[in-house]
Formats: C-alpha cells, sequence, structure tokens
C-alpha cells in the first residue's frame, strides 16, 4: 500500500507510544494535565475566533470549521470544532507531509512554514474545506502543529458553490491542492495567492481573504503553542500530548465496555445520484464486542457515475460526528477517540468510490451516516446509563442553496445560502420532542444568517423565511420542525442557483421505535413571476409559505416542482426559488402523545389539523380548537384495533414483504436487487 | 458643600458609596428584594450615619444619585413579563422561534452546548399566537417595495387585542434603513386603542430601541425592552418616591452597558442590566489614571462567577461580540466584562472517564446548598472549601462572622472525594483545587487580553470580589502577570465605579458605507451622507442633554465605527480620528486607525484592502466631564497590632501545612511590606500573599502585590 493508502486506512488512529512519549509523561507533576490540557483549548478557541473574526465565507457562521493543535506526529490533542468532520481528518494531511515531504530537501519542513491543502484523496472531505497547517517548533525541535481550516463555498469548478451537483469526475470540481507550502518564514506567497485567485475567480475576494483568515489563526495558534513549549519544556508538552491521548482513549474504551454485547443495525436510503432521482442504499451493523466498537457499512450500495460519491475516511469522519456529539459528547477529542472503535467501508460502494469519483458533495453522501448511527447508537445506549442521549439526530440532507453571481455592489459573489443550512430539525428524544429549526447537522452551533445579512450582500428579496408546518416525523415525542425560505431575484438581472439538498422523494430521518420518519421536500422554482410587480400594486395575496407558492396561481410565470439536487438553474429578476429543510424522526407510537400536545402543535402551524385528526387520531373543533376527550379515546381505540386487525405474524409478513420491490427504473444505480451488490461497470472519463 | 451618592444593588448585598463635601463613607446592607427601594434606602442611611449626618441632610445636599444594578433581569428569568403582542413583516412571524438555527446553544457553556441530545430552545416571550405579519415590505436601500396593507393590519391588531396583549413589539424588515411603516403601525395602533380604550399599552419599535442592522437581535433587543419596561418602571418610581420623600431634588441616574449614564426616564432596560460590573470598570479606569496604571485587568471573583473588564491606555473601549442576555442574543453596545463559571462555590470532581482527571467547575453550589463547609446540605468539595482546608480562610471571619462555616465538612469533602481517589492528601487536594480554578482564571485572561492585541505583561490587575483577593496570585502568576492591586474599598467597588464616571449618552445607527471601493479603487469621495448621520446623531445627543437640565456647550463628542474589509462577517470597532470626514484626507486618516487596531487585534497577514474597505454603523458618543476626585484615602482606627500571629497554611504540594503570618489589613501602615507566604484579613475578605510575592501598603491603604522574578 502506498504511504498516502496507508495514511487513509490507518491514519484517523494515534500514533504508537514512543518510549520518549512515555518516558515524558512521567516528567508530567501533579496537576498539570489539568492545568495544560484546558489551557491547550483556550489556544484554539483563540484561534477560532481570529479566523471567524476575519473571514467572509458564510461557512466561517455556519461553523463548517476546526482549530485544533496536533502532536509532531501529526494526532490530535486539541480541537475547537465548528464540525467534528475535520477532527478525524485534518491529521492525515501533517501525517502525509512528513512522510513525504520531511526529508525532501525541495520541500522541508521549517520554523516559519505555511502549508496548504483542500483535496479528499489526501485526507480531506471534500475540495471546498480548506485548511491551513503550520509546524511548531521550539529551540530547533518539532514540537507540535497548528491547523486551522474552513468551508469555502467556491472551487472554481464546473458550477459555483463548490459542490458541484452534475459533476461526473473530479476534474469537473475544480481548485483541488494536495498538500503544498504556501509560505516560508511567517510569509504568504503572493504569487500562490494570485493562483488560487485565478481559480476562484467567482469569488476572488473571498478566496483570498478567507486564506489569510486561516492562515492568521494558525499563527495564532503556532505562537501560544510556542510560548507553552518555551515555559514548560518540549518534554512537558510531549508527556502532556500523549496523555491526552490515552486518557480519552481509556475513556471510550470503558464505555464501550460497560454496553451491552450485541449487533445494531439500521438501513436508509438516498433519493438521488446527485444527477437524477434514483435509489440507493445505506446501511450499518453495529457491534458491540467487549471493549471495541466496530461499525461496518457493508451491504451500501455502489458507487456510480453522479456526484454523490464518498472516500472511506470521509464516511469515518461522518462518523465521528455522531459518536462526538452522542455517546462521547462528555470526553475531551483528541485522536485517542477512534482508538477502539473500528469502522469498516466496503470499497467500491458509494460511500468508498474510486479516486477519480466526484466527491465535493461527499457531505451529502456521509450524512446518511447521521440517521443510520442515530438509530443504531440510539437502540445501543436505550438500556444503558447514557439513555438521556438517545435521539435519531438528524437528516441526511444538510445542504443549502447557493447562489453566484454579481452583487448589488459590484463584486462577483458566490456562497451558500446559510439559512436553510441552519435550519434543520433535530430528532425526537426517549422523553421529549425535538427541537424546531434546530440548526446545520454537521455543526449544529453555527449561526443562520438575518434576511438582512444577505440582502445587503446578493441581489435578492426573500418573500418568506419561517417554520415549515408538518415537516416533522410524528410519534410519542415529535421530531423538530424544519423550515422554508423563498428568494426572488431583485437588483440585478440575473443570478444562478444551485442546491446540493436532498430527500424530495424519500426520507432519510427515520423515525425512532415506532416514531415517524420525517417528510420528504420539493423544491419550488416560479419562473418569468409577476409578484415583484403585484407586491408594489399592493396586492394582498403574496404567497406566505410552501404551500401557497406551490398552491397559487403563477400567473404569466411557470411554477416548477422539482427535487431539491439542482443544477445550475439562471433566475432573471423577478424570478423565484424556495428552498426547505427537513425536520426530525419521531419517536414512539403517535396514539400515546397527549393529546394536548397535539393541539398545541396546530395552534403553532408545527402540524396540520388532518395531520393530527389523521396521523395522532385527535377528535377536536377545529373553529374554538377544543379537545373531544370522548371522541379522541374512540378514535384512538378504532385506530388500535385496526392495527390488530392488520397485523400478522413475522414470518407471514416478511414472506409478503421480500416479494415486493421498487420499481426497476429507480434501480439502475441501487446494485443488485435486494443486496446492493456491484452490477454494473462504471465508467469515467 | 455638594454630594453624591452612588448605590450598586447586587443579588445579595445593595452597596453604597456616599461623598459629602471631602467626607467620604462606604458601606453594605443586605439587598431586600420584595421591594429594593427599602434596601437601597437603609444603605443610605448608614452611609448619611457614618458620616455624621441625618438621611434628610445627605439626599438634601446630593447633587445626584447614580444607580446601578444587575437585577433588572430578574423578570426575566422569572419570566414575569406582561403578555405582548408582535408584529413582523409578513412570512417572517418565526424570526424570533428560529433565532438564527441554533438558538438552543445561546448562552450556554461549551460543555453544555456539546451535548446535543438534551438540546432545548429557550421557552419564547411571546407565543406563536401572538406574532402576526403585516403586509409591507422595504428593501436594504429603505425603497418600499410593498405598501403597508392597512385594513389588514387593522384586522391584526383587533385580534391581538382580543387575545389581551399588554404591549406591541414592531420589528419589520430594513425599519432602520427606512422606519415609515414602524411609524404608521403605532400611529395606527395609537388611534384605534388610544390611552383611554385600553389604559397604557406602549408600543415598542425596533427603528428606535434598536436602530440597527440584523432582524433578530434588533426584535430580540426590542423584545426584551418591552418585556422588562412594566416591572423596571415600577421597581424604579418605588424608588423614587422615597428618595423624594427623603428629600432628593435630582435627577435619579442610571448605569448604562456602555459606559455611560443617562436619567431613569431615558435608560432602557436592556441598556442598564449590566451596570454593576460596568461602574466597576469604570472606576478602575479612574482609579488607573490616578495610580498611572494606563493598563489595568479588573477582575471580581465572586461566589459564582469570575469577571473581568480590560482597560488599554485608559480606555475602557472593548465590546461584547455577540452579547446575550439569559438565553437571548441581542444587539446592543456593551463593554466587554466577560464572566466565567469560576467563584468561591465552583465544585471539584474527578471526571473518572477520563483517567481521574480533576475539573473544577463551571458547576457551582451557588448559594444553596452552597460549598460542603457552609453545612446546608452540600456534599461536593469547592473553591471555597479548598480554601479553607488550605488555611487560607479565617472561619472566623468568613463573611464578616455572619455566616459559620465548618472545616471539618470542608476537609471531608475534600478527602472523600478528591484526595482518596487521586492518592494524595486533603491539603494537596485542596492545591490542586485552587491551582486548576487560578489556572483557568489565568488562562481566561490572558486569551482575552491577546485577542483584543495587547500583552498581558503589560498590565496590572486589581483584584475585587470576596475571593478575589485570595485568589490573585494564583491567577495573575498563571496569565504572567506580576502586578496585583487590591483597593480597601473593594467591597463596594462598583458603587464607588460609578461616582467617578462621567455623563456619558451613546448613540448609535446601523449606515453602511464604502470608504474604499475594491473595484474602482476609489476612496469615498462623497462624504456628506457620513456627515448627516454624525449630526442627526450629535442633535439627538444635545436635545438628551438640554432635556436633563444639563450645559449642552460643555459636551464633548468622540465618535467610533464599525468597519470591515469587503464581504467580512464581523465588524472590527475603530476609534474615528475625527466627528466628521472632511476630504479625502480624513478618510485616509481613518483607514489607517482601522488597519493598525485590526493588526493589532487579528493579524497584518489578514489586511485586505483590496477587497474594500466598508463602515457598517456610528457609535457617537457624547460627554459631559465630572469633577473627578483622587481615590479616597480611608481613616485607619487608631491603635490595633498588625500582627495577628500565624496559622497553619499549606503553599506547595507534598509539604504540608506551614506557620504562615496573619496580619489586620485595617491597622496595616503605608509602606508596611509582607512577604509571602502570608495572610492579610480584612472585614470581609482575606489577601493571600503567595510565595514569591510581596504587598506594599501604599498611602490609600491599597496594597501593591508585585511577583518577584525568579522566586
Amino acid at each position: 500500500m502506498s504511504v498516502l493508502g496507508n495514511l487513509l486506512a490507518t491514519g484517523m488512529k494515534p500514533e504508537s507510544p514512543s518510549d520518549e512519549e512515555l518516558e515524558a509523561m512521567q516528567s508530567l507533576r501533579l496537576g498539570d494535565y489539568e492545568i495544560l490540557s484546558e489551557k491547550l483549548v483556550l489556544i484554539a478557541q483563540e484561534g477560532k475566533e481570529v479566523m471567524t473574526r476575519m473571514g467572509i465565507s458564510s461557512m466561517l457562521h455556519s461553523g463548517d470549521t476546526l482549530v485544533a493543535v496536533y502532536t509532531a506526529a501529526g494526532d490530535l490533542v486539541a480541537p475547537v470544532c465548528g464540525t467534528y468532520l475535520h477532527s478525524v481528518t485534518g491529521q492525515i494531511p501533517i501525517k502525509f507531509i512528513l512522510a513525504e515531504y520531511a526529508g525532501d530537501p525541495s520541500v522541508g519542513v521549517r520554523e516559519g512554514d505555511i502549508f496548504y491543502c483542500n483535496e479528499a484523496l489526501y485526507g480531506g472531505i471534500h475540495n471546498p474545506d480548506q485548511f491551513a497547517l503550520m509546524p511548531v517548533f521550539n529551540e530547533g525541535e518539532l514540537v507540535a502543529w497548528a491547523v486551522c481550516g474552513a468551508h469555502q463555498s467556491e472551487t472554481g469548478g464546473a458550477e459555483p458553490g463548490g459542490e458541484i451537483t452534475q459533476a461526473r469526475t473530479r476534474h469537473d470540481e475544480g481548485m483541488k491542492l494536495s498538500p503544498m507550502k504556501i509560505g516560508e518564514n511567517y510569509l504568504l506567497r503572493e504569487d500562490l495567492l494570485r493562483m488560487m485567485e485565478n481559480f476562484i475567480s467567482r469569488a476572488p475576494r473571498m478566496q483570498v481573504t478567507d486564506v489569510k483568515a486561516r492562515v492568521a489563526a494558525c499563527d495564532r495558534v503556532r505562537i501560544r503553542v510556542q510560548e507553552l513549549a518555551r515555559k514548560h519544556g518540549n518534554t512537558v508538552l510531549r508527556g502532556l500530548f500523549r496523555r491526552m491521548i490515552q486518557q480519552t482513549s481509556a475513556g471510550v474504551r470503558r464505555r464501550i465496555a460497560s454496553w451491552p454485547d450485541g449487533t445494531y443495525r439500521h438501513v436508509v436510503f438516498m433519493d438521488t445520484t446527485g444527477h437524477d432521482a434514483y435509489l440507493l442504499r445505506a446501511v450499518v451493523a453495529v457491534t458491540v464486542a467487549g471493549d471495541r466498537l466496530i461499525i461496518d457499512f457493508e451491504g451500501t450500495s455502489p458507487e456510480h457515475e453522479g456526484s454523490y460519491n464518498a472516500f472511506a475516511h470521509i464516511i469515518a469522519a461522518h462518523c465521528a460526528v455522531n459518536l462526538y456529539q452522542f455517546p462521547f459528547h462528555d470526553f475531551p477529542i483528541s485522536s485517542g477517540m477512534l482508538e477502539h472503535i473500528d469502522i469498516r467501508v466496503p470499497k467500491g460502494s458509494f460511500f468508498d468510490a474510486d479516486s477519480e469519483a466526484a466527491v465535493s458533495c461527499s457531505p451529502l453522501v456521509g450524512a446518511l451516516v447521521f440517521p443510520l448511527l442515530g438509530v443504531a447508537l440510539s437502540k445501543i445506549m436505550y438500556s444503558t446509563p447514557q439513555r438521556d442521549l438517545v435521539c435519531g439526530f438528524c437528516t441526511s440532507s444538510a445542504s443549502a442553496v447557493m447562489v453566484s453571481g454579481v452583487n448589488q455592489h459590484g463584486y462577483r459573489v458566490t456562497d451558500f445560502m446559510g439559512y436553510p443550512l441552519n435550519a434543520y430539525g433535530l430528532a425526537a428524544r426517549h422523553d421529549m420532542d425535538g427541537v424546531d429549526v434546530f440548526g446545520f447537522p454537521h455543526g449544529p452551533w453555527g449561526k443562520a444568517p438575518d434576511v438582512e445579512d444577505i440582502e445587503q450582500e446578493f441581489p435578492v428579496l426573500h418573500l418568506y423565511e419561517h417554520q415549515l408546518r408538518d415537516t416533522c416525523g410524528f410519534g410519542r415525542y415529535r421530531g423538530g420542525c424544519g423550515a422554508a425560505v423563498c428568494y426572488m431575484v431583485y437588483g440585478s438581472r440575473y443570478l444562478a442557483f444551485t442546491s446540493s439538498q436532498k430527500e424530495s422523494k424519500f426520507p432519510s430521518a427515520n423515525g425512532l421505535f415506532g416514531g415517524y420518519a420525517a417528510t420528504t421536500l420539493p423544491g419550488i422554482r416560479v419562473m418569468g413571476s409577476d409578484i415583484l410587480e403585484r407586491m408594489r400594486a399592493g396586492d394582498a395575496d403574496i404567497p406566505t409559505d410552501d404551500y401557497g407558492l406551490a398552491a397559487a396561481d403563477p400567473g404569466p410565470g411557470e411554477l416548477i416542482l422539482e427535487h431539491q439536487t439542482r443544477g445550475v438553474s439562471i433566475l432573471h429578476e423577478g424570478d423565484i426559488l424556495a428552498a426547505s429543510t427537513n425536520g426530525g424522526g419521531g419517536y414512539g407510537d403517535v396514539l400515546e402523545r397527549e393529546p394536548d400536545e397535539v393541539l398545541s402543535d396546530v395552534a403553532r402551524s408545527i402540524i396540520s389539523a388532518s395531520v393530527a385528526r389523521d396521523v395522532y387520531c385527535v377528535v377536536f373543533d377545529p373553529e374554538t380548537m377544543l379537545l373531544d376527550v370522548g371522541g379522541t379515546t374512540k378514535a384512538r381505540e378504532a385506530a388500535r384495533q385496526d392495527r390488530a386487525r392488520r397485523g400478522r405474524p413475522y414470518v407471514e409478513f416478511a414472506a409478503e414483504w421480500s416479494t415486493r420491490r421498487p420499481p426497476e427504473e429507480i434501480l439502475t444505480y441501487y446494485g443488485a436487487w435486494p443486496s446492493a451488490a456491484r452490477n454494473r461497470e462504471v465508467v469515467r472519463i | 458643600m455638594s454630594g453624591s451618592i452612588d448605590i450598586d444593588i447586587g443579588g445579595t448585598f445593595t452597596d453604597c458609596y456616599a461623598q459629602l463635601g471631602s467626607e467620604i463613607a462606604w458601606c453594605k446592607t443586605r439587598t431586600t428584594g420584595y421591594d429594593l427601594s427599602r434596601g437601597m434606602v437603609q444603605a443610605i442611611e448608614d452611609a448619611a450615619s457614618r458620616l455624621g449626618v441625618t438621611t434628610t441632610e445627605l439626599l438634601g445636599r446630593a447633587d445626584i444619585i447614580r444607580y446601578s444594578t444587575t437585577l433588572a433581569l430578574n423578570s426575566l428569568l422569572e419570566a414575569k413579563g406582561p403578555r405582548l403582542g408582535y408584529v413582523t413583516t409578513e412570512g417572517f412571524e418565526d424570526n424570533l422561534l428560529i433565532g438564527r438555527g441554533s438558538q438552543w446553544s445561546d448562552g450556554l457553556s461549551i460543555k453544555q452546548q456539546r451535548n446535543v441530545a438534551r438540546a432545548r430552545k429557550p421557552a419564547p416571550l411571546i407565543g406563536r399566537e401572538l406574532m402576526v405579519g403585516v403586509k409591507a415590505r422595504m428593501d436594504h436601500r429603505g425603497h418600499e417595495v410593498r405598501p403597508l396593507d392597512e385594513e389588514d393590519f387593522l384586522r391584526k391588531l383587533d385580534y391581538l387585542v382580543d387575545q389581551g396583549v399588554r404591549g406591541f413589539v414592531v420589528c419589520l424588515l430594513w425599519s432602520y434603513v427606512n422606519p415609515a411603516h414602524e411609524l404608521r403601525i403605532r400611529e395606527l395602533i395609537e388611534l384605534e386603542y388610544g390611552e383611554s380604550y385600553l389604559g397604557h399599552t406602549p408600543v415598542f419599535l425596533s427603528s428606535e430601541n434598536s436602530p440597527r442592522r440584523l432582524e433578530y437581535t434588533r426584535a430580540t433587543t426590542t423584545l426584551l425592552n418591552a418585556y422588562l419596561h412594566a416591572s423596571m418602571y415600577s421597581e424604579l418610581s418605588g424608588i423614587g418616591q422615597r428618595l423624594r420623600a427623603g428629600g432628593y431634588r435630582a435627577p435619579l441616574i442610571m448605569v448604562h452597558n456602555t459606559g455611560g449614564m443617562a436619567s431613569v426616564l431615558r435608560s432602557s432596560a436592556i441598556q442598564t442590566f449590566s451596570g454593576g460590573p460596568v461602574a466597576g470598570l469604570m472606576g478602575s479606569a479612574h482609579l488607573g489614571r490616578a495610580y498611572g496604571f494606563e493598563n489595568v485587568v479588573v477582575t471580581d471573583m465572586g461566589g459564582t462567577s469570575f469577571d473581568i473588564g480590560l482597560i488599554v491606555s485608559g480606555s475602557t473601549r472593548f465590546y461584547q461580540l455577540a452579547p446575550t442576555v439569559d438565553r437571548w442574543l441581542i444587539d446592543a453596545t456593551m463593554l466587554d466584562t466577560h464572566s466565567i463559571g469560576a467563584g468561591g462555590g465552583s465544585i471539584a470532581r474527578i471526571n473518572t472517564d477520563v483517567g481521574g482527571r480533576l475539573e473544577v467547575g463551571p458547576e457551582s453550589a451557588g448559594s444553596m446548598p452552597g460549598p460542603a463547609c457552609y453545612g446546608q446540605g452540600g456534599r461536593e468539595p469547592t473553591v471555597t472549601d479548598a480554601d479553607l482546608v488550605l488555611g487560607y480562610v479565617n472561619p472566623a471571619r468568613f463573611n464578616g462572622g455572619q455566616l459559620a462555616i465548618s472545616p471539618a465538612r470542608a476537609e471531608r469533602a475534600l478527602r472523600d472525594r478528591i484526595a482518596e481517589p487521586l492518592g494524595v492528601s486533603a491539603t494537596d487536594a485542596a492545591l490542586l483545587v485552587k491551582r486548576i480554578v487560578d489556572a483557568h482564571m489565568g488562562a481566561v485572561i490572558h486569551k482575552e487580553t491577546v485577542l483584543k492585541g495587547y500583552d498581558p505583561r503589560d498590565f496590572v490587575i486589581f483584584a475585587a470580589g470576596g475571593a478575589g483577593p485570595l485568589h490573585a496570585c494564583g491567577y495573575a502568576e498563571a496569565a504572567g502577570m506580576t502586578r496585583v492591586v487590591i483597593f480597601p474599598f473593594a467591597p463596594v467597588f462598583c458603587a464607588y465605579g460609578s461616582s467617578t464616571m462621567d455623563v456619558l449618552h451613546v448613540y448609535e445607527r446601523s449606515a453602511h458605507f464604502t470608504l474604499f471601493d475594491g473595484n474602482t479603487k476609489e476612496w469615498l469621495a462623497e462624504m456628506s451622507g457620513f456627515n448627516a448621520v454624525v449630526d442627526a446623531l450629535a442633535a439627538q445627543a444635545a436635545r438628551d442633554f438640554a432635556g436633563e437640565g444639563f450645559d449642552v456647550s460643555a459636551v464633548e463628542y468622540s465618535l467610533e465605527l464599525d468597519m470591515k474589509f469587503g464581504g467580512q462577517l464581523n465588524v472590527k470597532r475603530v476609534a474615528a480620528p475625527s466627528i466628521r470626514l472632511a476630504d479625502v484626507t480624513d478618510v485616509r486618516r481613518l483607514y489607517q486607525a482601522f488597519e493598525v487596531e485590526y493588526s493589532e487585534a487579528y493579524s497584518p497577514l489578514g489586511l485586505n484592502p483590496d477587497a474594500g474597505v466598508e463602515i457598517d454603523a456610528l457609535v457617537l458618543k457624547a460627554r459631559l466631564r465630572q469633577p473627578q476626585r483622587p481615590p479616597p484615602m480611608p481613616e485607619r482606627p487608631a491603635g490595633g497590632a498588625a500582627s495577628l500571629g500565624t496559622r497553619p497554611a499549606v503553599w506547595e504540594l507534598g509539604t504540608g501545612p506551614v506557620d504562615t503570618p496573619v496580619f489586620e489589613a485595617a491597622v496595616l501602615a503605608p509602606g508596611t511590606v509582607v512577604t509571602g507566604p502570608a495572610l492579610v484579613e480584612a472585614e470581609t475578605t482575606t489577601t493571600a500573599v503567595a510565595p514569591g510575592w510581596s504587598l506594599v501598603v501604599d498611602e490609600r491603604s491599597a496594597f501593591i502585590l508585585t511577583y518577584e522574578q525568579g522566586q
């Protein structure tokens, strides 16, 4: 296996401790570990604040970021994450630089060097994620690395926005930098910045400003770690790092060992290849075996020529999001987290495609892990002291609309619309509802922009932006609802839109223990709309939500209902595009939800009256909103009896169920039915 | 002979600092939560008595009473606000519920934020059924895209009134640029439901309450003002009545979060809720000038939190980036008094999940049950328990001797829960707890200082709060700092602070100007728009000062600007070299000021003028200077021994207690030098002079502690 191949397979796990490190651990005095490990986290926080305050990309607000300290060998010890994705992948580029360039006199690793990369083949997630890396030296010795990364919504690909939904191979996806040196002696090379600007000519201002923001933040971390090394000595730092890795590793191991042994399974489906609506399958089997956790995705559909493929390490990084946000949220994060967790991704599946595959939309593929592990880990934890962490997590859509064009101030701009991105619902818990419009699944602490933020920088006028009715999964506890946003091109002749959202045909945010899945949602466009004129004329009947927009007479315009994965469309002034986000899955039986809670959801427009009546079997007066207690009891009893009538022995059910299959025309990329085994050749040029 | 009275009302104590001619007195009384005016008057009576005059005489001779408090939020925390209706642009009725997506994480610690599975949004202050949208729309330039549909609004107004709302919050998109629709909505409400019809039903317009870009925080700021309005004014009217009855004739002045102050009639709740810490910061700036310390880190370590603020080159000009009140992000200029969960009540625990790591805070035992030594049911060891086991605290004098504490309980808690699992002695466990909390506080000081572009070694620490003097050497050392000052009036530090403040009004408005165009490479040539905003703000200031009875001609103006490179998400607040822009030379000077502040705070690596340079908001400060008095010189009681002997205290790991000299703070003579390790006891606090540190008493009875390098 090549150096790179080996790193991609094993580089997420910590390096074995050297004798020097084990010896250095002994040099730590009482209290050093507690005090200095906290100090490292504050250093990373300082770096993150510098980057966020200096940057442009909306993803800095939305939280697709990482600032972290790594050991001299490239293992993670102290991250501050907007998303846990990068805490896993950040270390592969360092290890690659050390393996391939440190001893190469034409490159080398020296004090003051600034490295940079954005290539998924070298350990990244996809090329919108750009990373700056700096070695930290003290007394001539390499003691640590500082890394700062953030998603940037333009890569110079065949479509604007960085996530190229119509890409067929990697060659459609724009700038991809393997780890390279872009500065020496603490100076950035102007020629290389110019090169990047040239690649990213749809948003050159964003590219240069954000490279500088990453590097400045990295340098801040470098300075602080260097100060720490000077004060405490390289040996203390070495010992501290190793102890941080070991303590996390041991804690994770103990928690796994406390869980009941067994294999826990779940399956979800993806409804697009990025190009067209097809059905693909993703499967997980999570095995608890003593103090090891094995996450195996065998049975996942084969790779394809579309844009929705990923690599194995990208899937592993998405596992980290679930693992760090749920069962191990209370542990300090280091590379020790994954020491006792094995992640197995089948080669040739769309979770681990060929190196020529298009992967700029890989987060949309990786995000299938969210509901997969959300449900599987919940099943494990239900009977453990971690029951409070039971939660199906989120949909796998996890993306947004991208906009590109010349803004009203004359600048070329391209960016994610951070509002729908940060507006997905959280699934229900074992004892409470999910969270309405919870956030961005990859980094749920991020912030959506205000309408006034977007309208100041982009030539659009929002028609509406609010919670979207009936998007949550129903259940004893319901999932959080999603949201809808609607843009009209305004103040510009035209604007390009793309979107890498999905789940317009098939939901992934399944319910837990009887809860319903979240709803699928279409994209909506109105081309040639006269709404702007009608607004100016004081028309009272302007649509205020997706339901209204879809039902309204488009007048002279054309109403288009489409999949939310959409390639570039050019909208002219007055044209309209609406996007929406999925809710979270429900928990438990709908017939056990308190009728008062159902009516409260109706009153707050979280669900419609028909859902209350038909799904929850709640009888009420829609005018007064008064509950009919007797009627509800009767309706629910009837529903239970109906279930009993439909009930059959499992063997009988399975025999009938296994004869069913989806329509052939959506199975082209599924693999063989039902195993999803590879059944066709993938051709890429 | 004139006088002044300064009051700071906190959760537990009401502090008073009073001056009458050259005489000064300070005192503390218990806060009377059921009626704040009662405790306030009691504090004034106590101060009058210490000054040797009657309360009536003190009130009658006072030219000014300044008042700061952190209690404005109680109504919010207790959800006791009135039933309000929310009026916004149609299609955007949910914006208070959505709150930029991750609203559930606002106001939580990082540890709480990481626990995604337990995420919950805060309970809304207005129910969804009371949120209505109006058919009206402005664009980002303030041009009307859709006229206001008045008939539709009146129907919705009737609905809200039928629902029993007792006030209206109005926040429409782009209203700060063009408030015409908001103003018309207020007119319509007043026409339809005037005071004679419903009684007083106030209308709060976002374009007036918070004329800043970004509708979510403009709405929350307006909403919180509306929500807290009634209780704040009923509280203030109670205070006003009592003071007037006592003979006070001038306006009651409130300290604002901006470092300014204004009469209560011109103060909104959201402007004043952080008044206490801000007054402490302003007082520190005054003391810094008097002592010749240009750069100061002001620290206050209490029972549950550790607050810090920064003074650089004598200025307090640092503001919170994303101010949060309880669980609500707001948009208000607030002096940056950073707070973390570290105090005497912080709980120490062994985290067995990560190999027996000792962690301190952020969970706090609070005042109930409190530290284990309180004997109120608390079982978990806290920082206060550690301080007691270390021998630093004299149990007989804890909290002025008003609270009996048990060293045995403290030791048992530390031994059982920390020492035995770690395999160390109880005293070593206590010292580890102290070192960890000190290190955390020191690291935060370091981070906050350097993030603003400064070297902490160039700063001196002012230490206040019940636990500050005890921990100051520890957190100073952890921050790499070598000098600490503790003032004798530290127990009433915030009240003292407001006594030093100028009357300062702060006016702000979002307004977008391109200072340098990245496309055309041209500097701003047409300055009239910019100057018109400045003039409008200045005119407002002049009206307000005149209304409060001040001499407008003596008002001094300064200008700060929120600036950024083109496209950036965040702004940097910059002191403008001039109030108005006369020509391109002024424009270039302004850019240079921005470049310097930006480079210092972040990095010169990040300068990017080719992206364009933009102004996002203007902040005009109008200041009426007040007479500045030197720091007070407290009288020392005659006689009494400075030395109180020795007691065992622990300073190093593994060595156990050593006999440590103890001194009485009140009788230490100026010029006295105390070398660490030593303990200096005062009425309500103890100063721990750590090994390697020395303490010098200055002529105003302040303690100057210095770390002697190399020891």
